[in-house]
């Protein structure tokens, strides 16, 4: 009541003319500036929807539902697969990606270049004209990785015969799968898909599979979060860097393959393989990412984040209370570090189902707890920190298992909320790697991105029209 | 980190409200509104109170990690937060808590609720230990002492003598050990044990409303926390052990159920629970003498 | 046997924690007896029975008393143990991480300031109606002083926020002054006993500004934004306000100032003024004040009277309802033949409109942009016929360039223009300090009063320049200073708008001014 304002001293929020915060504060009274700009780079109609969402209960309750789920989420490394057993829905003629939904004649070259590769993997397809042949002719289905509980580093192919990693949240009892780590170099994530590509791939199924199951089996499962948690504090962000994490899975591993009735050339093939990919875990990291958002997704009126995904032309999210849609937005060009001899003219747009890691409140949003990644990604240590505590203004909570030791071992900013990224305009940083723009050269860079502003105020207006709509 | 209230105590204030926070426990937290009242936020598995918010915490949740003393804490558009914590506070979905003793018909004359409200002193005794006011009562009954003015009290509430009652009450606040001394917990019960009997006998209601003026004065002699119990007490209202004690001697429950809230009430804090027990159990005591088989002998002090 | 006793200001642990401490302290070696007990009064004298304590103690309800009775030479280690007990662990993680970014949205800023109670909106128009509803959704009154928001908004807006017990100022809200606190454009006025509600900006600064320079003082004054008072909106702003101003116990007589509402809306404000058991004083410029009288309610014809009737009101005087304050005194100018012409030029949108109702009555016909009468528009707004009076806060002249309050360039074009004029007796002009407004508004204006008497003097006319400051001696641009430069340069001041008026229109009638016609 404006009598109980009468009884305060007065403290005023100034939106607008900076002025009238100095005058105020002249005056004596207290005033803070709100550094302002039109939200939604200003689109009025999103401006009202926002407006209508903010400290909204049933939208407050609904995150901290969402939230609470995607924390109490228990991602169990339990087995290792074939593709087409195990994937739900998975066709005997399909091929999944990375990223939103995408047609053939669409895709970035990568991708295109990882799609022949997969074709020829599958050896439904003599060369790589006949696979681009087939690929174009409409007989291949291509879906989202993300439409089949599944995520995959940058093209993301995974084609029927492939191995994959099978996650279980064990709190929900809810399956997610991702792919296996080739290296680096020619791999056929960065749409390489030569002889020595498609020979690696048929090793990994023949042999790393197999070999690495009977050690899992052995295990009875690896539970990830802890894992990742203590590669957190071992200078890992477990997007762009994993290290750690990888060397911590081998640990747990090794012992286990000893233990099994593999050949010991098999066994150290494996352990040769795993030991020389710093990345190995990434996969890893992204399917225990893809349990906890999964486990949050589908709250109604909820505004999380359940996941950001990039197939190399556009961005698209997807947000827990909006259901199974994409809203997309060209995919940004990466800025960062290049290799010697490339520049961003030879780059790919950003590319890949590895944003699941920031989605989760990992990767570049645990950033202060990984400052070697600045080296890789350019900026100081004290960026690092600023990244990770940017990103507290757009989220839902902290990730209680993910602390950050230079910040107080406070949690990890999770839980992106699509009205706090619109209000502030302060967009999602991602740390990523770069693809060549041309199919199979690999990687060339990497760098910090933003998520696309214009995919979040989408989110906003679809989110008003259902939680106010309904009412 | 936006939590949400569970529920909100009848006096608890959930408009707008600027304040500080006044003391922090482990799971719960004291602030002080600008208007003099303290509210005071409880992790959820804490029991209600007239005054509290309680709050869904999450698991491992403690106060201290998240609120300092002296931190500026205000309300607005339903939300609590604080100057300097990452914590927040949605207050809009929390349901209002609410025992109202003043409605409650307790008579112990009535054989069924005198048999309830026996079940519940012989509990007490059960549970009692030295340092609780039951034994201090006991001790102190013989020897001089400011406890020995409990019989006084009864007494004095038995002839709705309100100036001999407050003289009487006088050497209690603020007593003894704990957090809320002995003495406040013990006051804070006997008036709820009032409230629950006054039923509609104005004379009754008129002695509770001359004490309530003085106590709400004299309470200022204890710390905040407690004083705030005792003001609360002195508008009907107590702490959710105490009011569901008082609801099943009111409804005459099973002996298993009453003894169950008993000891539930019993678990209150180190000592107030007793404390508070005691108290209530004498204050529904002091109008009425439970009428009992000539079996029980019960050894009110001043009966 | 001695004793030592530690007295620990304003400290809560709970009773397990404090039976422990005891307990620890008891088992110091040395030590033979150990309490750690909140020092009521009545403690005290417990802890005296027992011996524990002698003399007295500085220490109240809300303190920790520990006392300690042993060994002497263990007592000084015992109470330094007794300390480091007591340290309260710092807090972890969820607190006191840094906020090093510039808040962004309301919703970030009301982390950074959560006793936040007002949101000042002067966003672009476009934009501020979706901030204001933000701001209520978290709880915040607004003062929106952005202009062009849609009525349909502001309808909804206040009764948004009416349901939620706040309330929003505006849109087009350029003034308030709230516990003491000028907002936007507003002056530096003493606090005191009277509360404004205003439809219009420059009228509360006129009245805020009158009553401080006639030795009163403002509890609160608040801008209701130019639409409150339109049928649809209802007066949601101007009702609220009046109910809140009569529940305060700072204030002792409310002021109503508006253009006439829509007369449904009228008659509901002025029940509801009625009602509120203090003197309301009502100007609702160009009614007829017998539709405005009520037992409380006191209708005011100027904003002058409305000051005037408010002062005395709050003297315990009933207002005088006679001649209005301050005597008109003659102009001291000799005007040529043909000099018979009032040419007003204001940068308040309400001192023009009262100067076209006070003219009005003397002199008939005048034009303006703003007219009382439509038929009275002036088609050309930057050429004057007859007399004329010009908003130049209008929207017409405002575009693309600021306010006249802060921008004098296109004023003292037109005051050269005028000059120029051999028809033109008289220049009206109002100087508006305050917040917001010019720094040193006089400094701009006298080289052109100089430069417009001056050419008007070669070309054989003796040219007046009227007008007033509206502004306090605390004001950032020094009331008296500004006066000084003004008086200075030639012009003729009076205390307000309906003085200078006044003085214009008898110059006229008298046939001061136009007698050769």
């Amino acid at each position: 009541m404006m009598q109980t304002l009468f009884q305060e001293k007065l403290h005023v929020l100034n939106v607008g003319l900076a002025s009238f915060a100095e005058s105020i504060a002249r005056a004596g009274g207290a005033a803070l500036q709100i550094e302002w700009a039109p939200p939604a780079q200003g689109q009025q109609n999103v401006a009202r929807a926002l407006a209508q969402l903010v400290n909204l209960p049933s939208v407050e309750a609904a995150n901290r539902t969402a939230f609470d789920l995607y924390q109490s989420a228990q991602p169990i490394l339990r087995d290792i697969g074939i593709a087409r057993e195990v994937l739900p829905d998975m066709g005997t003629r399909m091929i999944l990606h990375g990223g939103p939904p995408i047609a053939w004649q669409n895709m970035c070259g990568p991708m295109k270049g990882a799609i022949i590769g997969a074709i020829l993997y599958e050896g439904w397809a003599k060369d790589t004209a006949g696979a681009a042949a087939l690929a174009s002719s409409g007989d291949i289905a291509f879906e989202p990785c993300h439409h089949h509980a599944a995520v995959g580093p940058m093209a993301g192919a995974i084609s029927p015969s492939m191995p994959v990693w099978m996650v279980v949240d064990t709190t929900q009892n809810r399956p997610s799968f991702s792919n296996f780590n080739e290296g680096l170099g020619k791999a056929l994530r960065f749409g390489a898909n030569g002889p020595d590509v498609i020979n690696r791939l048929r090793w990994m199924g023949q042999t790393l599979a197999p070999t690495l199951r009977a050690g899992l089996e052995i295990l009875g499962g690896i539970d990830l979060k802890p894992l990742m948690a203590q590669a957190l504090h071992m200078g890992d962000e477990v997007h762009n860097r994993n290290v750690a994490a990888s060397s911590l899975f081998l640990k747990r591993l090794i012992v286990a393959l000893l233990k099994t009735r593999a050949p010991s050339t098999d066994i150290a093939a494996a352990v040769d393989f795993v030991a020389g990919n710093d990345h190995f875990f990434l996969n890893l990291s992204m399917a225990a990412c893809k349990a906890m958002l999964d486990a949050a997704h589908g709250v109604p009126d909820s505004s999380m984040v359940t996941a950001m995904a990039r197939n190399g032309v556009e961005f698209g999210i997807r947000v827990s209370g909006t259901g199974e849609r994409w809203f997309t937005a060209p995919a940004p060009i990466v800025d960062g570090l290049f290799f010697p001899g490339y520049t961003t003219a030879d780059a790919a747009p950003d590319l890949g189902d590895s944003a699941i890691t920031e989605t989760a409140g990992v990767g570049g949003f645990a950033m202060a707890a990984a400052p070697a990644i600045v080296k890789f990604v350019g900026g100081a240590p004290q960026d690092a920190i600023d990244n990770t505590m940017a990103m507290t203004h757009i989220t839902i909570g902290r990730n209680e298992a993910f602390t950050l030791p230079p910040m107080n071992f406070a949690g990890s900013p999770a839980g992106i909320d699509i009205r706090k990224v619109v209000d502030t305009g302060i967009l999602p940083i991602i740390n990523t790697g770069i693809a060549h723009r041309e199919a199979g050269v690999g990687q060339i860079g990497a760098g910090i991105t933003r998520a696309p502003l214009a995919c979040f105020t989408q989110a906003v207006s679809a989110l008003a029209e259902g939680v106010c709509g309904k009412r | 980190m936006r939590v949400f209230a569970l529920s909100a105590g009848i006096e608890a204030p959930t408009g707008r409200f600027s304040g500080m926070v006044h003391s922090v426990f482990d799971r719960a937290c004291n602030i002080e509104i600008e208007t003099g009242a303290l509210l005071t936020l409880l992790s959820s598995e804490k029991p209600n109170v007239p005054n509290g918010l309680r709050i869904k915490t999450p698991a491992r949740f403690t106060f201290p990690d998240f609120v300092r003393v002296g931190e500026p804490a205000a309300c607005r558009g339903g939300t609590v937060r604080f100057t300097q914590s990452v914590l927040s506070i949605d207050l809009r979905i929390a349901a209002c808590w609410h025992i109202d003793l003043g409605g409650l018909r307790i008579d112990l004359h009535r054989r069924d609720q005198a048999a309830a409200w026996l079940v519940a002193w012989q509990t007490l005794r059960q549970h009692q230990r030295g340092d609780t006011i039951p034994a201090i009562i006991e001790a102190m009954a013989r020897a001089e002492g400011a406890f020995g003015t409990i019989p006084d009290l009864l007494d004095a509430t038995g002839a709705l003598q309100a100036e001999e009652a407050c003289t009487a009450i006088e050497p209690l606040i603020g007593l003894g050990p704990g957090l809320t001394p002995a003495g406040d917990d013990f006051l804070v019960g006997y008036l709820a044990g009032l409230w629950s009997t006054a039923s509609v006998d104005t004379a009754r209601l008129r002695f509770l409303a001359s004490v309530g003026v003085w106590l709400s004065r004299a309470a200022s002699e204890t710390n905040v926390i407690s004083r705030a119990h005792i003001q609360s007490a002195v508008r009907g209202h107590a702490s959710e052990p105490i009011a569901r004690l008082a609801q099943t001697l009111d409804r005459a429950d099973t002996i298993d159920d009453v003894r169950a809230e008993t000891q539930a009430a019993l678990q209150v804090g180190h000592s107030s629970g007793t404390d508070g027990m005691a108290g209530f159990l004498f204050g529904c005591a002091a109008w009425t003498k439970p009428s009992l088989p000539a079996s029980h002998c019960l050894e009110v002090p001043g009966a | 046997m001695a004793r030592a006793t530690k007295v620990i200001r304003n400290f809560y642990r709970d009773s397990v924690s404090l039976m422990q401490l005891s307990s620890t302290f008891a088992k110091l070696p040395g030590v033979e007896q150990a309490s750690a007990i909140m020092a009521s009064a009545n403690n005290i004298s417990l802890l005296k029975e027992a011996g524990l304590l002698a003399g007295t103690v500085e220490a109240g309800a809300n303190d920790l008393l520990i006392a300690l009775q042993g060994n002497a030479e263990a007592l000084d280690a015992a109470l330094a143990a007794a300390e480091s007990a007591l340290k309260q662990p710092a807090p972890t993680a969820g607190h006191g991480t840094s906020r090093a970014i510039a808040p962004r949205s309301l919703e970030m800023g009301l982390g950074d300031m959560i006793e936040a109670n007002l949101a000042l909106i002067s966003t672009p128009g476009e934009y501020a109606a979706a901030e204001a509803f933000k701001a209520v959704r978290l709880g915040l009154n607004v003062m929106l002083f952005s202009d062009n928001v849609a009525l349909q908004d502001e309808i909804a807006l206040k009764r948004f926020a009416r349901d939620r017990d706040l309330i929003v100022m505006g849109p087009d809200c350029g003034t308030a002054i709230i516990n003491g606190i000028p907002l936007a454009f507003a002056n530096v006025v003493t606090r005191g006993t009277i509360g404004v509600v205003a439809a219009s900006g420059t009228g509360l600064q006129q009245v805020t500004c009158l009553i401080d320079r006639w030795g009163h003082g403002i509890s609160q004054a608040i801008g209701t934004g130019s639409h409150d008072l339109h049928k649809d909106v209802g007066g949601i702003t101007m009702l609220q306000s009046l109910n809140a101003l009569a529940a305060d116990r700072s204030t002792s007589v409310i002021v109503l100032i508006s253009k006439p509402p829509a007369p449904e809306v009228a008659e509901h404000v002025l029940e509801a003024a009625d009602k509120t058991g203090k003197p309301v004083v009502v100007n609702f410029l160009g009614a007829d004040p017998a539709r405005i009288r009520r037992a409380n309610v006191f209708p005011a014809d100027t904003l002058e009277d409305a000051a005037a009737a408010a002062v005395a009101l709050a003297e315990g005087r009933t207002p005088d309802t006679g001649s209005p304050p301050g005597s008109s005194r003659p102009i001291p100018s000799t005007f040529a033949a043909g000099q018979r012409y009032i040419r007003g030029l204001y940068s308040g949108g309400t001192f023009c409109y009262e100067a076209s109702l006070l003219l009005k009555k003397d002199l008939g016909r005048i034009y303006s942009n703003t007219p009382v009468e439509p038929a009275d528009r002036l088609h050309d707004v930057w050429t004057s016929r007859e007399h004329t009076v010009i908003d130049l806060g209008d929207d017409l002249f405002t575009r693309g360039r600021p306010h006249p309050m802060i921008d004098h360039r296109l004023r003292n074009e037109r005051i050269l223009k005028e000059a120029a004029d051999p028809q033109v007796a008289m220049i009206l002009l109002d100087i508006v300090l305050g917040y917001g407004s010019h720094p040193d508004p006089a400094g701009e204006l006298a080289p052109v009063l100089h430069q417009a008497t001056g050419s008007a003097k070669k070309a054989g006319r003796q040219l007046a320049v009227i007008g007033f400051v509206c502004g306090t001696a605390s004001d950032p641009q020094d009331l008296s200073k500004q006066e000084d430069t003004l008086r200075s340069a030639g012009m003729i001041l009076t205390e307000s708008n309906a003085q200078a008026v006044r003085m214009a229109a008898a110059a006229v009638t008298a046939g001061q001014a136009g007698a050769s016609s």
